[in-house]
């Protein structure tokens, strides 16, 4: 196991992991879903810091 | 304008995204099984005191006062000791990171889509508010195994090698997207 983690504290990450780590940091791109996410949450926050809150209608993922 | 607390009569229903606050329901909270206890304990006992000194900040989904959904951050930082590689170096052993501490979604609310709502304000958050007025890369969560495909579908990358963790660590890069 080359990875440690704690609630609040450092996540550190040795060995395999951080070659693989450090691959992501200078070659990773952004997903499609991220990018989705990231639009998606930007609306939630701009509702958020205008009302107080982000009202979301129900939907189900099936 | 709708409140918060008068949704319109023709909506569907609905549920508000928000910060935690003092008078919330939690104690209405269910999680399906043991192993999720921490969650719900986190939740009825630990979230508003953490939310109110400040040292990790809670937003829920909420139907008037009661919590069906929450998600926890915090500040944290991923330390790296790459081996000598053919990569380009990076000048830094360490990155500012936004933790993920805990995300729930009362047993009674799944498959509604509440949490993935809540780590798109998750990402938002660390990405609009966090990395440009602090400085902060990653958006890092210790996932449960069984969560891992969510987090994929949300952009998360796992770093953890192929051995079996109860917990794979997972990071999505937001200084790329």
């Amino acid at each position: 196991m080359a990875i440690y983690s704690s609630s609040f504290g450092v996540t550190s990450v040795t060995k395999e992991d951080a070659t693989r780590f450090h691959r992501q940091v200078v070659y990773g791109r952004p997903s499609k879903s991220a990018v989705a996410s990231l639009k998606e949450g930007k609306k939630l926050l701009q509702s958020i810091q205008t009302r107080g809150f982000a009202r979301i209608k129900s939907k189900s993922s099936r | 304008m709708p409140t918060e607390e008068q949704p319109p009569a023709s909506s569907t229903p609905a549920y508000i995204i928000r910060e935690l606050r003092s008078d919330d329901d939690c104690g209405q909270f269910q999680v399906e099984g043991t192993e999720f206890g921490p969650l719900k304990d986190f939740l009825h006992n630990h979230a508003c005191n953490l939310h109110e000194i400040d040292v990790s900040k809670t937003y829920v989904a909420a139907i008037g006062r009661r919590v069906i959904a929450y998600v926890s951050l915090c500040c944290s930082q991923v330390n790296f000791d790459s081996p000598q590689t053919e990569l380009p170096k990076i000048p830094y052993r360490a990155f500012p990171a936004v933790k993920i501490g805990q995300l729930a979604v009362d047993a009674n609310f799944q498959k509604q889509k509440v949490g993935s709502t809540l780590i798109s304000l998750a990402i938002a958050l660390a990405k609009e508010h966090v990395q440009p007025r602090i400085g902060c890369r990653l958006l890092i969560v210790d996932s449960h195994k069984d969560a891992v495909p969510f987090y994929r579908g949300k952009g998360f990358i796992v770093v953890a090698s192929g051995k079996e963790k109860k917990f794979p660590v997972m990071f999505l890069d937001i200084g790329k997207l």
